[in-house]
C-alpha cells in the first residue's frame, strides 16, 4: 500500500471528525476549521487527481478495517473518483466563502457552528458515495445526505423556506425509501452487497432468465428513486423552492452538490451494478430519455414565466437536471462521458450563478423581482461578469464548458437509432433556444443603464475570489477539455 | 396548475409568516383582506376551477399508490422463498460471519461483531445519521420559543403543575431505568444488546425524569453544555478510535488493540468502548429531540 492511497480514507475521516469539532467551536473558530479542513481535502484531491489521472493508471481498493471486501467494509479510488475529489470540497469551499456574509449576520451568527457541521457532514457523505464500493454503505451516506441537505434550507427560518424544507423532506425521504427497496430486493437475489460481486451475480441471473421480472423492478425502483432525489422532470416540484428559498450558499450547495451525489451514485449503479446492457433489458432507458427531454423543455419554459430572479436560475436546474440524465439514459461509452462532464461544467456554473447572483441582489437592495435588479450588473460590474461567464456556460456558447457538453450529447445521439437521434437533437436546439430567451432577457435587465442611484456595497475579497474560482472552473473545462474527457473515459473504464 | 397553486400557497405562507412588531391596525387590515381573498381562491365551494384539480389530484394519487403497490407485491412474488437452505442470502459472506465471527471479532455477540467490527464503518455512518439529525432539529427549533416570546400573537403555554404519583414513580423508576441501559450496553458484545438499544433505553430514562421534575431541575446535571460536550466525545472517540484501526488494518500494520477472551467483560477489542460510545449519542440525540420539540431548549 502506498501512502498516497490512503488520501480518500483520510478525507472521509476527516470530514467526519470536523461535524464533530464544528460543533463545539465558537462561530469564528468553526469557519477557521472548515475552510481549513477543505483546504486540505481540496489538495489531497489534487493530488490524488496529479497520480491517478495520468493515463495507464489503475484504480485501486482501501479496506476499511482488517477483513476483505465482501465481509469487510471496501472504498475504492480510480481517475473519476479524484477528479470529484477535487470537484466537491472546491465547490463547498466557494460556496461556504462566497456565502459567509449572509450566515455571520444578525441572529444567524449563533448557529453558524451547527451550519458548518451539517456541512462537513454532507462532504463525507458526498465522498462516501464517490468513494464507497458497497450498495449499504452508500445507502448510509445517503441518508446523511437527505437530512443535511434538508437543515440546509430550514437553516434560514423565514415561512417559505419552512415550506420548501417540508416538502423536500417527504419527497426525499421516499425517493430513499425507493432505493433502500431496490438494494434489499438486490440482496434478497443475490445475497452481496458489494458492488462487483453484485455484478457478476446478477450477469449470471441475466443469462439465465431467472428473476428477470424482480430485476425490472429493481432496476425502476433504483432509478425512479433517485431520480426523485435529483429533481429529474416530472419528479422535480420540491426542486425550484428548495434550491431559492434559503441563504445563498445553500442554493449553492444544495442545486450544484446534492443533486450530483445522486447522479453519481445512479452512474455508479448503472455501470457497476447493473451493467449497461441489463438496463437495456429493462428498457428503463427509455423512461429516462423521455423525462430528460420533457424537463429540458419544462424547466426552460418554467424559467422563463417566473418573475423572480432567484427562482429562475432554481428552474434552470430542472432544465440541466435534464441534460445529465440524457447522457446517463444515451448509455455507456459516450452517453456516460457526456453526463459526468456536464455534471462538472453544471457544478461550477450554478453555484456561480446562485453566489455572484446574491452579489447583484444585495446591490439592489436584495429584492428577487427583475424590475428592481435593473443595472444592478452595472454597480458591481465585476460580479455582473462572472453572472454573465456563468450563464454563457449553461446556454452552452463558445469559450464556456456547457457548449463541450452539448457539443458531445449531440454527437452521441446521433449513434442512436433515427428516432431518438432526431428528438434528441430537435429538444437540445429547442432548449437552447429556450436558454437563451431568459438568460438573454436577465442578462439585458442587469446590464441596463443604471437609474440613478450610485455605487452600492463593498468587495469582499474572498467572496470574490471563489466566485472567481468557479468562473475559472468554467472556463478551464472549455480550453482543456480533451484532457478532462481522456480522464473523464479513463475512470468510467476503471468502473467495469 | 399544481405548479402554480404551490407557488401561491408558499407565497401566502411567507407573508402569513408572523412579523414581530409592526402588527399596526392597518396592516392588519390589510392582511385579513389578503387572507380573505386566498380563502375564495382555495376554497373548493366558490372555486370550480380548484374544486376540480382537487379532485384529479385525489385521484391520481390513489391510483398511483395502488398502482405501485400491486407492482411491487408482483415483484415479490418473484423472489426466492423465505428461509430456504438454497436461498441466494446463504453463502460465503453470512457463513464467515458464523463460523469465525468469534476468533476474528471476539465476541459472543455475533452481531455486534458483524456492526462493530467486520462493517464498521456501515456503523459509523449510522451514528453520525443520528447526529446529523439531532443538529438539524437543533439548529430548526433551539430558541425559536424565546424568538417569539414578544410576539403578540404567540400564546404562552401554562407550566402544568407537577404530578406527585408521577414524581414518585420517576424517583424509584429513572435509577432502574438508567442501570438496565448502562447494563444492555455494557453487555453488547456477551448477548442481546448494544449502543443503539441501550442508548435509547437511557434517553427514555431522562425524558421521564423531565416531564416528573421539569427542565429547571434537568438542568442541574444536563443542560446544553453537557449534551454537546458527550455527543462531541462520543463522535470524536468514535472517528478517532476507527480509523486508528481501519489505519493499520489496510496498510497492515500491527495494531495494539486485542480480542483478549471471548466472554470475559473486557473482550472483544474496540467493540466494548464503540458500544458505549454510540451508546452516548443514541441517549444524547432521544432525549434531545424530546426537549427541543417541548421547549425549543435543551
Amino acid at each position: 500500500m502506498l501512502w498516497w492511497q490512503n488520501i480518500p480514507f483520510f478525507s472521509i475521516i476527516l470530514f467526519l471528525l470536523s461535524a464533530a469539532v464544528c460543533s463545539v467551536l465558537p462561530p469564528r473558530g468553526a469557519r477557521a476549521w472548515a475552510r481549513a479542513v477543505l483546504g486540505l481535502c481540496l489538495a489531497g484531491g489534487a493530488l490524488l487527481l496529479a497520480i491517478l489521472g495520468q493515463p495507464g493508471s489503475a484504480s485501486f481498493t482501501f479496506m476499511m478495517g482488517h477483513f476483505p471486501a465482501p465481509w469487510g467494509n471496501e472504498i475504492r479510488a480510480g481517475a473519476l473518483e479524484a477528479l470529484l475529489a477535487c470537484l466537491f470540497p472546491g465547490v463547498m469551499l466557494c460556496a461556504l466563502l462566497s456565502g459567509a456574509p449572509a450566515l455571520s449576520s444578525g441572529r444567524q451568527a449563533s448557529r453558524e457552528p451547527q451550519y458548518l457541521s451539517l456541512c462537513m457532514l454532507l462532504m463525507a457523505a458526498l465522498l462516501s458515495q464517490a468513494y464507497s464500493n458497497d450498495l449499504f454503505t452508500c445507502y448510509v451516506f445517503l441518508e446523511i445526505m437527505t437530512l443535511s441537505a434538508g437543515a440546509l434550507i430550514v437553516f434560514q427560518n423565514s415561512g417559505r423556506a419552512l415550506a420548501a424544507g417540508m416538502r423536500y423532506m417527504v419527497l426525499n425521504l421516499v425517493g430513499s425509501g425507493l432505493f433502500l427497496l431496490g438494494v434489499v430486493l438486490l440482496y434478497d437475489l443475490t445475497g452481496h452487497l458489494l458492488m462487483e460481486n453484485l455484478f457478476v451475480s446478477l450477469q449470471a441471473l441475466a443469462a439465465t432468465g431467472e428473476y428477470h421480472r424482480s430485476l425490472t423492478i429493481i432496476i425502476a425502483l433504483i432509478t425512479v428513486g433517485l431520480s426523485i432525489k435529483s429533481a429529474l422532470f416530472p419528479f422535480h416540484s420540491w426542486a425550484p423552492d428548495a434550491y431559492s428559498s434559503s441563504v445563498p450558499s445553500s442554493n449553492a450547495i444544495l442545486s450544484s452538490l446534492v443533486s450530483k451525489g445522486y447522479i453519481l451514485l445512479l452512474l455508479k449503479v448503472y455501470a457497476r451494478v447493473f451493467g449497461w446492457d441489463l438496463v437495456l433489458l429493462s428498457q428503463v432507458d427509455h423512461l429516462l430519455l423521455v423525462f430528460a427531454w420533457a424537463g429540458m423543455i419544462f424547466g426552460s419554459l418554467a424559467a422563463i414565466r417566473t418573475s423572480r430572479f432567484t427562482r429562475m436560475i432554481a428552474w434552470s436546474s430542472v432544465a440541466q437536471i435534464g441534460y445529465i440524465f440524457l447522457g446517463v439514459g444515451l448509455g455507456a461509452g459516450g452517453g456516460y462521458q457526456a453526463a459526468v462532464f456536464h455534471l462538472l461544467v453544471h457544478s461550477c456554473s450554478k453555484a456561480l450563478l446562485f453566489l455572484s447572483g446574491e452579489e447583484l441582489r444585495r446591490s439592489a437592495g436584495g429584492s428577487d423581482s427583475f424590475a428592481d435588479l435593473a443595472g444592478a450588473a452595472r454597480k458591481h460590474p465585476v460580479y455582473g461578469a462572472l453572472w454573465t461567464v456563468g450563464a454563457f456556460s449553461l446556454v452552452g456558447l463558445p469559450f464556456t464548458g456547457g457548449l463541450i457538453s452539448k457539443l458531445l450529447l449531440g454527437g452521441e445521439a446521433l449513434r442512436h437509432s433515427p428516432p431518438v437521434a432526431i428528438i434528441t437533437l430537435a429538444v437540445l436546439a429547442l432548449s437552447t433556444l429556450l436558454n437563451v430567451l431568459y438568460f438573454l432577457r436577465t442578462m439585458l435587465i442587469l446590464w441596463s443603464p443604471d437609474q440613478g442611484s450610485s455605487r452600492r456595497g463593498s468587495l469582499s475579497p474572498l467572496g470574490l475570489g471563489a466566485c472567481g474560482l468557479l468562473a475559472a472552473g468554467i472556463l478551464v473545462s472549455f480550453f482543456l477539455a480533451q484532457p478532462l474527457l481522456e480522464v473523464i473515459s479513463l475512470g468510467l473504464s476503471q468502473f467495469s | 396548475m399544481k405548479n402554480d397553486l404551490d407557488r401561491d400557497l408558499s407565497l401566502s405562507l411567507e407573508e402569513s409568516a408572523p412579523q414581530a412588531s409592526h402588527l399596526d391596525a392597518a396592516h392588519l387590515h390589510a392582511h385579513d383582506t389578503r387572507i380573505h381573498r386566498q380563502d375564495r381562491t382555495y376554497s373548493a365551494r366558490e372555486n370550480w376551477a380548484h374544486a376540480l384539480s382537487l379532485g384529479v389530484y385525489r385521484a391520481l394519487s390513489v391510483l398511483v399508490a395502488v398502482g405501485v403497490i400491486l407492482v411491487l407485491l408482483w415483484g415479490v412474488m418473484d423472489l426466492p422463498a423465505f428461509g430456504r437452505e438454497t436461498n441466494p442470502v446463504e453463502n460465503e459472506v453470512s457463513e464467515r460471519y458464523l463460523a469465525q465471527g468469534l476468533q476474528e471479532g471476539g465476541a459472543t455477540n455475533l452481531v455486534a461483531n458483524m456492526i462493530l467490527d467486520y462493517r464498521a464503518f456501515d456503523t459509523l455512518g449510522e451514528s453520525n445519521v443520528l447526529f446529523t439529525a439531532a443538529t438539524a432539529v437543533l439548529l430548526l427549533l433551539r430558541g425559536l420559543q424565546s424568538r417569539e416570546a414578544n410576539h403578540p400573537l404567540a400564546s404562552a403555554a401554562p407550566e402544568a403543575p407537577a404530578d406527585p404519583i408521577l414524581r414518585a414513580g420517576a424517583r424509584a423508576l429513572c435509577p432502574v431505568i438508567l442501570l438496565y441501559g448502562l447494563y444492555i450496553i455494557l453487555n453488547g458484545h456477551l448477548g442481546p444488546g448494544g449502543g443503539f438499544s441501550g442508548g435509547a433505553v437511557m434517553g427514555a430514562a431522562l425524558i421521564l425524569y423531565r416531564e416528573a421534575y421539569g427542565p429547571e431541575k434537568m438542568g442541574r446535571f444536563f443542560s446544553f453544555r453537557t449534551y454537546r460536550a458527550i455527543s462531541f466525545f462520543a463522535l470524536a472517540f468514535y472517528a478517532l478510535s476507527k480509523a486508528y484501526s481501519f489505519f493499520t488494518g489496510a496498510n497492515h500494520l500491527p495494531s495494539i488493540i486485542s480480542n483478549g477472551t471471548p466472554g470475559a467483560i473486557l473482550s472483544a477489542g474496540l467493540i466494548l468502548p464503540l458500544n458505549i460510545a454510540v451508546g452516548f449519542v443514541v441517549c444524547c440525540t432521544m432525549y434531545g429531540f424530546f426537549a427541543l420539540f417541548e421547549k425549543g431548549e435543551i
